[in-house]
Formats: C-alpha cells, sequence, structure tokens
C-alpha cells in the first residue's frame, strides 16, 4: 500500500471484531490516515471531536448486541462522511439510510481505502 | 119623475119584479153635458136587494149619489152592457168582508134611454170552492213535476181483437221529458210521436188496463237507448182505459250491475285458479270452509274444526293465541304453521285473515287465504343449515368472519372475530370504531386507505395488520374481504374473513433473520480466517509449521461453530468447553486439574475462550508443561462487579524444569491481553515464570450474542 491515499485523514473505526478492526487499523494507517479511535462499541461523538477533526468514520453494522445506525444518523447531522463495512446484506439499511457508502466483507483492502478516500476528497 | 106617468109598483110587471127570487134594481142612464152618461139614477129596487145589500127606497137616489166611493168602479161595465146589448157579469168582494157577489148586468132596450137590471147573488161559497181546487191543482202539478220518476198517464187505443195497438199521452211531468227524452208527447199518439217504439209497449199497457192489475217491469227500449223500470197500473175499470205509468232511467244501475257482475266472474276465476287455498270462518274462527283456491288440506270444503283437525300439537297454542287476539281487537291475523294433511304429510302454511265487520262493528266472518310455503321453508331451512356448517367450519378453522352493512353501520362479528380482537364473545357491539380503535397505530391509516379504495375499486380488499388486544400479545392478522353494491353501484356491503398469521409472521421474521444472520456470520468468518492467516504469519520462518497452527486454530474455531449451530441461540458451559479443547489436544486427565461452577457462556465468548484454551494447549504441548511431565490447573470463578456477574478463569501451568521463555507476543497471547477487552469488555493477563505460564482471563456475563441470539 505505498499510495499514500488517506495522507493525514484522521478516522476513526467502529468494529467489534477485533482482528477486522486490528486489520482495517494497519490497512489504513499503511494508506497514510491518522486512526484516531477503533473502538467495539459506540464512542462518545462530542468527545472525539472536541479533541480534533473527524475526516471519515469507518462503521460496522453489527456491534454484536445492538446496531450502528443511530451513530451513523449521529454523523450525518454532524456532517462526517461515513462508510458501513458489514457483513450483512445491503437490504438491512433501514429506509433513511440506504444510499449509504457501504462495502461488504469480506473486503479487500484497496476498495476500502478508496471508499473513505472518495468520502473525504468529496469533503474538500 | 115626469116621465113615468104609472108608477112601478103598481103594474103586473112590478109586482114580478118584486117577487123575483134575487136581489135586483133597475137603473137608466143620466147624461150630461155633451151627451155623455154622468150617472145611472135608480127606477126601482126589490124587496130582496133592501134585504140582501141594505138598499131601500131609492127613488130619486142615482148611483154615485148612493154609493159615493163605489160609483166609479161600476160606471164602465154599465156603460158596457148598455152599449153591446149583452149581459156583463162581475164577480167582485163586497163590502163586507168574505163576501163575494156575482152581479150581472142585463141591458133592457126600453124607451130612448133604456135600462139595466142588475141582479146580485151571494157567490162566496162557489168561489172558496174554486180557490181551493186551484191551490189542489197547483200542489199536484208541483208534485207531480217534482218527483224523480218519470209519470204519464196515458189513454190506450185497442184494436178490434182487444189488443193495445197505441195510446195517447194525457199528461207527462217534467222528469217524463226528461228520461224518455219526449218533450211534446202530451195529447198526442205514440205511433205519432214515437212511431219506431216497439210495439209491445201498447200491448203490455193494454193488458194492465183490460185486467185491472198493475204491474212492474224492467225494459231496454232500443229506440231510446235506455234501460226503464217501469210501474204501471189502471186508472178506472172501464173505457176510456187509462194508465198510470212511473217511469224510471236505470241505464246507470245496469251498467254497475254489469260491471258488478263481470268483477264478481273475474274474481271468482281468480280464486278457482288460485294455488292458494281461500276460506271463511265463523266469527269465532272456529269452523272453517273453503271457498275456493287450491285443496292444499285435503277436504275442507264443509265447516270443520280447523286448529284441532289440522294444525299440529306443537303449533296449536301459537295459533290459538294469534286468532284469539284478533277477535279481540277485530283486526286481520297473520301466522305460519305446520299442518298435517289427510294424506298424513306434514307442511308449512302462511294463514292470513281479515275480519268482515256488520254495521255494529261485529264480526260477522271471516275471509282468509293459506299459501303453502313448504318449499321456501325448507330453502329456509337449507339456507340455516348451510350457514351454520360454514359459521362452525369458520370457528373450527379459527377464521374471524365479519358483515359490514356500510349504510346502517351495522357490523356483525363472528365469535372468533370478538376473540381475535381481544374481547369475549358479544362482550361489545361491534363497530368500525372498536374495529379501528384495536388496529396498531402504525397500520390504521394504511387499513383505512386499503378498505377505501376496494370500495371505491370493487376488487377485494386484501390487508395484513397488527391487531393490539389492550395488555394482550400483537398480533398480525391476514384480512380478505369483498364489498357488494347496489344496482346503482352504491356499497352496501362488505364481507371479510380475516386469519391469525402472528406465527407465520415470526416464521417469516425469523427465518429472514436467519438468513441475514448466516450472511453476516460466513462473512465475518472468512475475515476472521483472513485476519487469523495474517496475524499467524509473521511467527513463522517454515511454511509448514504456519500451515500446521493455521488448520489448529481454524479446526478450533469451526469447532466453536459446530458447538453454536448444535444448538443455536442456547449458551455454552464453561467446564464442558476446557475439557472438550482439552481432549482435542490429547491432555491426560492426570495431568490436568479442571474445576469451577457452572458459567453459561455467551455464543461470543464461548468462541474466545474456545480459541484461548486452545492457543494455552498448543503452547504449553510445544513449550510448556504439557510437553513435558508438568501438570495444568485450570479454575474459574463467577463473582459480581458493579452489579453484573463476572467469570474470572486461570490457566497456570507447573513444570519440572523451565522451558525456552517466550516473550514474543504471539497469536494466542494477542487474543487474551488485546482480544478479550476489545470484544469482550474484560481483561487477559499472560505471565511467563519459571515454572510455566500464567493466564487470566476475567470478563462480564452479558448477554454479548449476535442479534440472532437475542431474540426470542
Amino acid at each position: 500500500m505505498t499510495d499514500r491515499l488517506l495522507s493525514g485523514c484522521r478516522i476513526i473505526i467502529l468494529e467489534d471484531d477485533y482482528y477486522q478492526a486490528h486489520d482495517s487499523k494497519n490497512t489504513l494507517e499503511d494508506a497514510g490516515a491518522n486512526v484516531i479511535s477503533v473502538t467495539a462499541t459506540v464512542p462518545d461523538l462530542k468527545a472525539l471531536m472536541a479533541d480534533g477533526r473527524i475526516d471519515a468514520v469507518l462503521i460496522d453494522i453489527n456491534l454484536g448486541h445492538s446496531t450502528s445506525f443511530d451513530f451513523a444518523r449521529e454523523l450525518s447531522r454532524n456532517a462526517i462522511p461515513f462508510l458501513f463495512l458489514t457483513g450483512y446484506d445491503v437490504g438491512m439499511l433501514p429506509e433513511d439510510l440506504v444510499g449509504s457508502p457501504y462495502i461488504s466483507k469480506p473486503a479487500d483492502r484497496g476498495k476500502i481505502v478508496a471508499g473513505l478516500a472518495s468520502l473525504t476528497a468529496s469533503q474538500t | 119623475m115626469a116621465d113615468n106617468p104609472h108608477p112601478l109598483d103598481q103594474t103586473l110587471f112590478a109586482a114580478a119584479f118584486q117577487a123575483l127570487p134575487h136581489a135586483a134594481c133597475l137603473l137608466e142612464p143620466m147624461f150630461g153635458a155633451g151627451g155623455a152618461i154622468s150617472d145611472w139614477r135608480y127606477i126601482a129596487a126589490n124587496e130582496r136587494i133592501g134585504e140582501f145589500i141594505g138598499l131601500r127606497d131609492v127613488e130619486g137616489q142615482t148611483l154615485r149619489g148612493r154609493w159615493p166611493d163605489m160609483a166609479a168602479d161600476w160606471m164602465g161595465e154599465f156603460a158596457e152592457a148598455l152599449a153591446t146589448g149583452a149581459t156583463v157579469i162581475v164577480v167582485r168582494p163586497g163590502s163586507q168582508h168574505d163576501k163575494v157577489y156575482e152581479t150581472t148586468l142585463t141591458p133592457l132596450p126600453f124607451g130612448a134611454r133604456g135600462a139595466v137590471l142588475v141582479t146580485i147573488r151571494d157567490a162566496s161559497s162557489e168561489h172558496r170552492d174554486r180557490e181551493k181546487r186551484r191551490e189542489a191543482d197547483a200542489r199536484y202539478k208541483l208534485l207531480f213535476d217534482s218527483i224523480d220518476e218519470g209519470f204519464c198517464i196515458l189513454e190506450v187505443v185497442f184494436d178490434e181483437a182487444g189488443q193495445g195497438v197505441d195510446y195517447t199521452i194525457l199528461e207527462a211531468n217534467r222528469a217524463f221529458n226528461a228520461q224518455t227524452g219526449l218533450d211534446d208527447a202530451v195529447g198526442r199518439l205514440r205511433s205519432e210521436f214515437r212511431p219506431d217504439l216497439e210495439n209491445d209497449w201498447p200491448a203490455n199497457y193494454g193488458r194492465i188496463a183490460l185486467s185491472g192489475v198493475s204491474e212492474r217491469f224492467e225494459r231496454y227500449s232500443n229506440s231510446v237507448g235506455r234501460w226503464f223500470d217501469v210501474f204501471a197500473f189502471p186508472i178506472g175499470d172501464q173505457a176510456p182505459y187509462r194508465i198510470g205509468a212511473l217511469f224510471e232511467d236505470v241505464g246507470a244501475r245496469k251498467d254497475m250491475e254489469a260491471t258488478l257482475r263481470h268483477s264478481e266472474n273475474r274474481l271468482q276465476t281468480l280464486i278457482e285458479a288460485s294455488s292458494d287455498l281461500i276460506f271463511r270462518m265463523n266469527p269465532q274462527a272456529t269452523l272453517m270452509e273453503q271457498v275456493g283456491g287450491d285443496s292444499l288440506l285435503g277436504d275442507v270444503g264443509e265447516e270443520s274444526n280447523w286448529i284441532e283437525r289440522l294444525v299440529l300439537e306443537s303449533d296449536r297454542a301459537m295459533v290459538q293465541a294469534v286468532v284469539d287476539d284478533a277477535i279481540v281487537r277485530r283486526a286481520p291475523f297473520q301466522f305460519d304453521t305446520r299442518v298435517r294433511t289427510d294424506d298424513g304429510v306434514v307442511r308449512w302454511l302462511s294463514c292470513r285473515a281479515i275480519p268482515v265487520l256488520g254495521d255494529d262493528g261485529a264480526i260477522t266472518e271471516w275471509f282468509g287465504m293459506a299459501t303453502d310455503i313448504t318449499p321456501r321453508r325448507s330453502a329456509e331451512q337449507q339456507v340455516a343449515h348451510g350457514a351454520e356448517v360454514l359459521l362452525l367450519a369458520t370457528e373450527i378453522g379459527k377464521v374471524a368472519v365479519w358483515d359490514w352493512n356500510v349504510e346502517t353501520g351495522d357490523l356483525v362479528w363472528s365469535d372468533e372475530h370478538f376473540r381475535m380482537e381481544g374481547y369475549e364473545v358479544g362482550e361489545v357491539v361491534p363497530t368500525y370504531d372498536r374495529w379501528a380503535e384495536r388496529v396498531h397505530l402504525e397500520d390504521r391509516e394504511a387499513c383505512d386507505i386499503k378498505i377505501a379504495a376496494a370500495m371505491e375499486s370493487g376488487e377485494d380488499y386484501v390487508n395484513e395488520y397488527r391487531i393490539c388486544p389492550p395488555g394482550g400479545e400483537v398480533r398480525w392478522v391476514s384480512a380478505r374481504g369483498r364489498f357488494l353494491y347496489d344496482e346503482k353501484g352504491k356499497p352496501v356491503r362488505m364481507l371479510g374473513a380475516m386469519i391469525d398469521i402472528t406465527q407465520r409472521r415470526r416464521e417469516e421474521e425469523w427465518q429472514r433473520l436467519l438468513v441475514a444472520e448466516l450472511q453476516h456470520r460466513v462473512r465475518n468468518l472468512i475475515g476472521m480466517v483472513r485476519s487469523v492467516a495474517r496475524l499467524s504469519a509473521p511467527s513463522h520462518r517454515n511454511v509448514d509449521e504456519y500451515v500446521d497452527h493455521l488448520i489448529g486454530r481454524l479446526q478450533a474455531m469451526g469447532r466453536t461453530q459446530s458447538t453454536l449451530t448444535r444448538s443455536p441461540g442456547r449458551s455454552v458451559d464453561l467446564g464442558e468447553l476446557v475439557r472438550e479443547e482439552l481432549v482435542v489436544h490429547a491432555v491426560q486427565p492426570d495431568m490436568c486439574h479442571v474445576d469451577g461452577p457452572e458459567v453459561a457462556l455467551s455464543p461470543h465468548a464461548a468462541e474466545i475462550v474456545t480459541l484461548a484454551i486452545h492457543e494455552l494447549a498448543t503452547n504449553s504441548v510445544k513449550f510448556g508443561a504439557l510437553g513435558d511431565s508438568g501438570h495444568i490447573r485450570i479454575v474459574w470463578l463467577t463473582e459480581e462487579r458493579d452489579g453484573k456477574p463476572w467469570v474470572s478463569l486461570r490457566w497456570q501451568e507447573t513444570a519440572p524444569r523451565g522451558k525456552t521463555k517466550n516473550n514474543r507476543k504471539g497469536f494466542g497471547r494477542r487474543l487474551i491481553e488485546e482480544r478479550v477487552p476489545y470484544e469482550l469488555d474484560g481483561k487477559g493477563s499472560f505471565f511467563v515464570h519459571d515454572t510455566g505460564v500464567l493466564v487470566q482471563l476475567e470478563f462480564p456475563l452479558s448477554d454479548n450474542g449476535s442479534i440472532l441470539d437475542s431474540r426470542i
């Protein structure tokens, strides 16, 4: 991963699976991203935002005992772009989130990076 | 008087004059200037006139002088009698009351002047008689003309054989003229004014006149074009033979009779042709007589006590009550009853009867009809039976049925409908609103829209929605209905059925979740395999060794999966899991001590713990106690931390001699130290002592399963 597509991007990972989270973190860091938080449960967004800019969030839908839809909505309200990375089918998305950027597991590392890069690119 | 040398009373004529039976006097004219008669002078008056009107000693008196008030009235008549030479008779009331005198003025051509003999007679009684007769005549004429019936008096003309051949109308009243159309018949022969009249009219009158017996007959006259009712009676019993005849034009009555007869004929035909039984009954309604129609009951021709004879025992009381009530009220009655006919067959009859009331308001008889309604009744029973079967079937099939009268808003629910809505059967009166208030709030609008659309389009109403009985479980139902319309296309009714599909819905939902979960797990698994493969790589220089490790890890993961799949959604016992994992690594029972309470692990925790034990056992075989004559102690306990149950597991190896220290952060160690805190919200520690490895795993026993596990 020599293309440092996400260079300088501050990214949060919400993923309940340790290995997947670890993998994603490595992937994003290899692409030059600054992963500011990796968490298995929904984080306190306000606190994270207080710490600094958030360029994008990579989200798993299934958080074990809950889903991340409410968190995705919160991100929308705060105009923070996000990318779903999930083992579920696209049909699981609730109506108001249909059309959100979405990548199905297992995903190619390049695909994840490209997805997030397009999100941050459209931001600036 | 110088002109009369012989006084009258001295002559024979004077004597005769005096002896006249009538009151009499003689007067001669007196001429005035111009030769006109100016007065009359009395010459003589007999004694009778003196008695009669007090006229005495008249000599030298004049008419004007004697009767100054009345003389003028008489001057004209006296002059007339003298001038014409004809007798003048004057009838005048006298000066006395109620006396009428007849005065005769007889001119006497005697001498140059002439004279007038006056005789007076009392005509009072004659006059009164005549007056009376005139009044009677007038009254008779008035009566004659005022009667409605035509009346005439005629005189019959006979031929030689004594047969009446003609007649003359002598008198006729106004009604006669009007009824016969003969205006100018009086005084004429029938053959003149009505030559075309049938000859039997004079023949009849002749017969009546000769026989002297009055007759009454009805006769149609072609020539007049009318029906007459005639009463003819003879007047007198000898020639001339006269007949009095009273005529009445009975055309209208005749027409009415003809119409009535025609109508009666039709009615009778109708009664005879009727498939109903027409009957009459006595005022007490005990005896029945058939008057026409079908003989539904066999022979009921003669009067018979019908209730006892025909009506089935079980219906008798009802029939008697209805009839008794109608008799009291003098009003029509109606009832349906079963009767046994003469041939023993039981039939259903519908009976109706109305009372015929007399002038005093009492019932004189009953008229009625009975219709055989057996076919209708049995059809009704079949329908009722069919409906019963249908209802039972719907009850058995747990189908809720409704029938909604759109116009009145009346709604009928089957028993199951009540139950499905969470009501006791009959607990409430069903209405649209009652139904709607039980529909799940989120589904209510869609329900209303679908019903309105079905009503509008005529297509079947098909809907699935939720019912929320208060305090009960939310139920899913599937409903289908159809609107019925009148001939103008207006919706009048809606029929429908509904079944409970809660279970089906659950299963569908479950299936959907299963598929989604399966997809999720498979994808996650692949992702994890990739991660595991990548994480396993750095610690091995040797491919065979790497493959062994990788396969071992994948097998451990596979074991968890198979355990979970065997009992999906169930927890896994920690002790069982540990022992099974040790068996897989061929750890001898005397080399280990496993102890701890029963702990139910969530599938997620089980997966991690399995992999952790696998890693520890693999490492131990390779580097630690299990590779030597060492011993492993695996114990756990549960405790409460901050109100949550935690499990705390310790893996403690005791090896006789120290082996190569391996402080490198390998796969197993990361699992314990990083994955446990990350995924299980717990703590993991990994120490390598001289005597062996000491591992501590602590995590809360939360329901940390997948969506699938947390469901149902």
